[in-house]
């Protein structure tokens, strides 16, 4: 291009009027004619030579045009300054002669533009259009010039197919339909949707056998897609060989859901073709999480299931399943939700699964990898503080060596901690290293980080003369188990101490309609003082007991777990002046029998020194008169079956922890906290309660497996403190 | 002194040993001077009850009450119908305001009864008699293993799991503790044995409670010897008195009579069995019976059930009186008819039996639950010439209902005046509300 100089003004005259539409703050369309003018040209503002851009000049000829205007032009030039409208002269340098043009006092409005244009450059006007568009795109874009480029592409652009099939994947957009206008691979095109925006498809095609004319089915993505919502794309524009298209949307298209689009992408890889790069990208598309099972559809040895899935309200999800790899293939296994993912594998527990290996056995794909006869195909796995929020769906992604990703989805339940937990005990087998160690790793662990909600009184109904504000009252708590309330009345009534105190029942509300009508039934009879409390939430006998304590004022409490029977009148008395005796500040427990008036718990004693320092019940077992006749002492932790406390205390410490699975450990742990707030426990061997075990419900080895989670959860707890615990 | 004898039936309509004992206590009671007494029994389905009241007279005699009583707990003796305990049991006793509630069983009124008792009236004299170990064993009080008709010789929770596995030992702990509890309450127990005191002494109530008072009976005259149809006659003729259930051991008697050989037996011998309720046995039982029964063939009569004012009648016509029992008894009336009317008891070993019934003194024993051993004892009733003679001389004539209602006053006089109060005045009889 010739080098052109723009005098600072000229004084050619008479300059030809020329239409302009603005585009945008700093540019204009201006449209005219002229003898000759080059497709690149300098422009300026006349007056304002600093504000010079280079413009491509589209041309036209104008053949029944007189020779100095026998070529139409429109280019691209400066906007003129906003301050002097309708004074503005435009200057193009062609070389050699300039050529000045004024502007018309007012810009057409841009359809009118067109319209003009489209008169004017006959025609050559869908040419001149192209090259417009190059012009306009090749730009710094704004809305002004793409709604030009809107404009005219609705003009211009031929059917070029349609969108059939719509659906979101994370930043990009699934498209399926048909063209006969562009191959496989990766095309540059525009979205029309309200506005214009430049995008890239990724696609593939395949044959249909419903189209004719060369026409291909496509599959792909619509990559760096401003649009988030299919539903607002109008059309795609796109150039093909023979200038601009338009690819409709069907107007019955089908909108996906994101977690089908890779399953469709699948489906287009298997049936169609693509260059490689593309389908290596539609094939990493097509691997993430669409819903469905592809751990099945492996060709390699790899195999899962899952036997339970439970989010754990507030502490996160449990696992029970299976993994069948015998070669190893998997290299890692993650729990996702949404943006939320854990590593499971890395925390999980293997537990023998004959089962597996035996449903395998029979199937010839696997039975060759086999030779190993491993069969800890199983495993429990809680993965913590991942909580799938409403709406994302919960999966395992199994890394396969070799072929990518391949997910399996859950559909979990929802549990409360301890029951959800407690079933997996029925799974394992109590003798095995296993059953510890899922126990240690699993099971403890997530019941300590549960957020269990403490059970809460949803109904007290007073029965005789009730004082909340008693100095002491007794404090009964009932778990689920059927409990002898007659004999319980009976025992409460006939103490002369006890018959005067009020006395709080807490049940759990599930039972309530039971146990209630006889409580009361009961209260009546035996003229006693009773509030009972209806309690959601109750998982045991501490529940009840937290719940009873909550429900009233009294400064002294008396606990007595539904487990506890009262062997004798004057226990109260006794645990109280015991109580007394200690200024109030102790918790002081009876000695618990079995019902064989074998020692359940006679004090919870200190054993070892340092780290070997632990918590002992060292009686228990041995017959009654193993204690001789001891008076009242100080032990390391007392019993909450059965105890006199005073209510604040145990308020302050926050009453029982929720996170065990026995009551034994709730209670020690209760009394240890109690301990450390400078309220010890007092053992008071003179006074004898039955707390005996429902053999009922009794299952040993499930029972076990608790305890060995309870220790486990306890010692994490308390270890340390333990150690330097002196007495 | 007023009394309130209340009994877990009416023999009018129920009869049975306790029954019948505590009726002749309130007659002996009302023979008394300075004494008035009353009478309230428990009745239940089927009889037809008053809506309104658990109360009802059922046509018996003035100063009787009857007690509808049905919403019960078998397992506790316990009655759930405590509204009407407070209601009706609670009104008598206030309206009687008796010196002395005497409880002669609580089967069916529930333990509840008795701290009702307790409750209204703290400063009367309540006495319990026990007629068989319900209290300590859920197994019918039998204090005989379930199943294979083992004897049981203590109770504890464990031990009771063991006859009931469905039943935990925490709830037979309950069970156990609420009825000591209750029974805490009374100021004096009376047994009819020393054998059934001592096991309740063991169960754990103190001994210095316990009283052991025979049942009185009320039989007007007594039954001669059978006549022999001719001086050289054998003392041929058994008889079995009781219900036919499994505890009672007419199969160990029936089987023992079929292995009698003819010799021994001979055409004169026949064994009479007069009771009822087979019908209401376990099948098996009723199977094996009937066997037992085919096997005797025409050396056994079946007589059906009996009313106890037919024994002297019955007794008649009999030589022996046999009680097979393989449970322990305590103190079976028909021990008290058969020596008031003279007859010779061949008895099992056991309890209640063995304390009542002296060896070769008044009776003969056998080893419990064996028809051989009783074979050996029938065989020498029919073998010994002199066995019978010698038996009946040994006989000491039983307590009347008049002695053993004054024995009880003269304990519930000295229990009064133990406590310290003021031995109530003797009043004439009053009408039945004071």
């Amino acid at each position: 291009m010739n080098e052109v100089i723009i005098p600072e003004r000229t004084h050619i005259s008479p300059a030809p009027t020329v239409a302009w539409t603005p585009l945008g703050e700093n540019a204009i369309l201006i449209m005219g004619a002229c003898d000759a003018i080059p497709s690149k040209v300098p422009v300026a503002l006349d007056g304002n030579p600093r504000n010079r851009v280079e413009t491509m000049a589209l041309t036209w000829r104008r053949p029944q045009a007189e020779p100095s205007v026998g070529v139409g032009f429109i280019c691209l030039a400066p906007a003129p300054s906003p301050d002097r409208p309708g004074a503005g002269a435009i200057l193009l340098g062609r070389p050699g002669r300039p050529l000045r043009l004024i502007l018309t006092p007012k810009p057409l409005a841009l359809p009118a533009f067109l319209e003009a244009l489209a008169e004017e450059a006959g025609p050559a006007f869908p040419t001149v259009v192209d090259g417009l568009l190059e012009v306009l795109l090749a730009g710094k874009s704004n809305p002004r010039r793409l709604r030009a480029v809107g404009l005219l592409l609705q003009s211009v652009a031929k059917p070029g197919g349609f969108i059939e099939v719509m659906g979101p994947l994370d930043e990009s957009v699934f498209l399926q339909g048909w063209t006969s206008n562009f191959a496989a691979g990766r095309t540059k095109l525009l979205i029309a949707h309200g506005g214009l925006s430049p995008a890239v498809l990724e696609a593939g095609t395949f044959e249909r056998g419903d189209l004719g004319d060369g026409a291909r089915g496509f599959f792909g993505l619509l990559e760096d897609c401003p649009v988030r919502h299919p539903g607002e794309i109008e059309r795609l524009y796109f150039r093909g060989n023979d200038g601009w298209r338009a690819l409709e949307v069907y107007e019955r298209h089908v909108l996906l859901e994101a977690s089908t689009v890779p399953g469709h992408l699948r489906d287009g890889l298997q049936n169609g073709v693509a260059p490689q790069g593309t389908a290596e990208k539609l094939r990493r598309a097509s691997q993430r999480f669409d819903g469905r099972d592809t751990v099945c559809l492996l060709d390699v040895p790899v195999r899962a299931g899952i036997d339970d899935a439970t989010v754990i309200e507030d502490a996160g999800v449990l696992i029970i399943g299976w993994l069948f790899d015998p070669e190893r293939k998997v290299k890692a296994v993650t729990l996702r939700s949404g943006a939320q993912a854990c590593v499971v594998d890395r925390l999980w527990t293997r537990v023998q699964r004959p089962d597996v290996t035996s449903a395998f056995m029979e199937d010839p794909r696997f039975g060759p990898a086999l030779a190993a006869r491993r069969n800890s195909h199983g495993f429990i796995v809680f993965a913590p503080k991942l909580i799938p929020e409403p709406g994302q769906p919960l999966y395992l992604e199994f890394e396969v060596d070799g072929t990518g990703p391949a997910f399996l989805p859950l559909d979990p339940g929802r549990g409360q901690a301890r029951r959800t937990l407690e079933r997996i005990f029925g799974l394992l087998d109590p003798r095995s290293s296993t059953a510890s160690t899922v126990v240690e790793r699993q099971v403890a662990p997530a019941l300590q980080a549960a957020e269990i909600a403490p059970p809460r009184a949803v109904e007290n109904l007073d029965i005789g003369a009730f004082d909340a504000e008693a100095p002491l009252g007794v404090v009964i708590g009932l778990d689920h188990r059927h409990r002898e309330l007659s004999a319980l009345f009976a025992l409460l009534a006939i103490d002369p101490e006890i018959r005067p105190l009020p006395i709080v029942i807490a049940a759990p509300a599930e039972s309530f309609d039971r146990t209630g009508a006889e409580a009361r039934r009961l209260a009546r009879f035996y003229g006693l003082s009773v509030r009972l409390v209806v309690v959601e939430g109750v998982e045991d006998a501490c529940d009840a007991l937290e719940a009873g304590v909550r429900a009233c004022r009294f400064q002294t409490v008396a606990l007595l777990s539904g487990a506890a029977q009262i062997r004798m009148p004057g226990w109260l008395g006794r645990l109280e002046r015991a109580y007394r005796g200690r200024g109030g500040q102790c918790v002081a427990s009876p000695t618990l029998l079995f019902e064989d008036n074998s020692i359940r718990w006679a004090g919870a004693w200190l054993e070892g020194e340092g780290t070997a320092r632990h918590v002992v019940n060292r009686f228990v077992g041995y017959p009654l008169e193993a204690i001789g006749n001891l008076g009242p002492m100080e032990v390391a932790a007392g019993a909450s079956e059965c105890c006199v406390l005073s209510r604040a205390a145990f308020l302050e410490v926050g009453g029982f922890a929720r996170n065990y699975f026995t009551t034994a450990e709730k209670g020690l742990d209760l009394c240890l906290k109690l301990r450390m707030s400078g309220a010890p426990s007092l053992w008071v061997p003179e006074v004898e309660v039955y707390v005996v075990d429902d053999g009922e419900t009794q299952r040993p080895h499930i029972d076990a497996l608790t305890q060995l989670a309870d220790r486990t959860s306890f010692d994490r707890r308390w270890a340390l403190a333990i150690s330097n615990m002196r007495g | 002194m007023r009394v309130l004898v209340v009994s877990h039936a009416h023999p009018s309509l129920s009869l049975g040993g306790a029954e019948v004992a505590s009726y002749n206590l309130h007659k002996g009671l009302q023979a008394a001077d300075g004494v008035e007494t009353h009478y309230l029994a428990r009745t239940g389905a089927p009889t037809p009850r008053h809506a309104s009241t658990a109360l009802m007279s059922l046509r018996q005699r003035g100063g009787e009450l009857l007690y509808y009583a049905e919403d019960y707990d078998h397992f506790l003796i316990s009655n759930r119908a405590t509204e009407e305990i407070e209601r009706d049991f609670v009104r008598v006793l206030r309206d009687l305001k008796p010196d002395v509630v005497h409880f002669h069983h609580f089967i069916g009124l529930g333990l509840e009864c008795l701290y009702a008792a307790r409750d209204t009236l703290p400063d009367a004299l309540i006495v319990v008699t026990f007629h068989e170990y319900l209290s300590i064993c859920h197994h019918h009080g039998q204090m005989v293993k379930t199943g294979a008709f083992k004897l049981c010789y203590r109770a504890s929770p464990t031990d009771c799991n063991g006859c009931f596995p469905d039943i935990s030992p925490a709830r037979f702990l309950a069970r156990e503790t609420f009825i000591k509890g209750i029974l805490g309450l009374a100021d004096h127990f009376i047994s009819p044995s020393h054998f059934l005191a001592d096991r309740y002494k063991e169960w754990g109530l103190a001994e210095e409670r316990f009283s052991v008072i025979e049942n009185g009976i009320d039989v007007a005259t007594v039954a001669p010897p059978r006549p022999l149809p001719d001086p050289a006659a054998r003392r041929s003729r058994f008889a079995y008195f009781g219900q036919l259930t499994p505890y009672k051991g007419a199969d160990v008697l029936i089987d023992a009579v079929t292995r009698i050989p003819d010799a021994v037996w001979g055409e004169d011998s026949i064994l009479l069995v007069y009771g009822g309720n087979l019908e209401r046995q376990p099948q098996a039982y009723q199977d094996k019976f009937a066997k037992l029964v085919e096997s005797a063939g025409r050396r056994v009569r079946f007589c059906g059930a009996f009313q106890n004012h037919e024994m002297p009648n019955l007794m008649r016509s009999v030589d022996w009186v046999v009680m097979p029992s393989v449970w322990w008894e305590n103190s079976p009336i028909v021990i008290q008819e058969a020596f008031f009317h003279g007859r010779p008891i061949l008895s099992s070993n056991l309890g209640g039996m063995a304390e009542k019934i002296t060896d070769e003194v008044d009776g003969l024993h056998f080893r419990a639950g064996s028809p051989e051993d009783l074979v050996d004892c029938m065989t020498r009733a029919l073998s010994e010439p002199d066995l019978w003679g010698r038996l009946r001389n040994g006989i000491t004539r039983p307590l009347n209902h008049v002695d053993c209602a004054a024995t009880h006053l003269a304990l519930y006089r000295r229990l009064i005046a133990k406590r310290g109060a003021p031995v109530p005045e003797s009043r004439v009889a009053t009408p039945m509300i004071a």
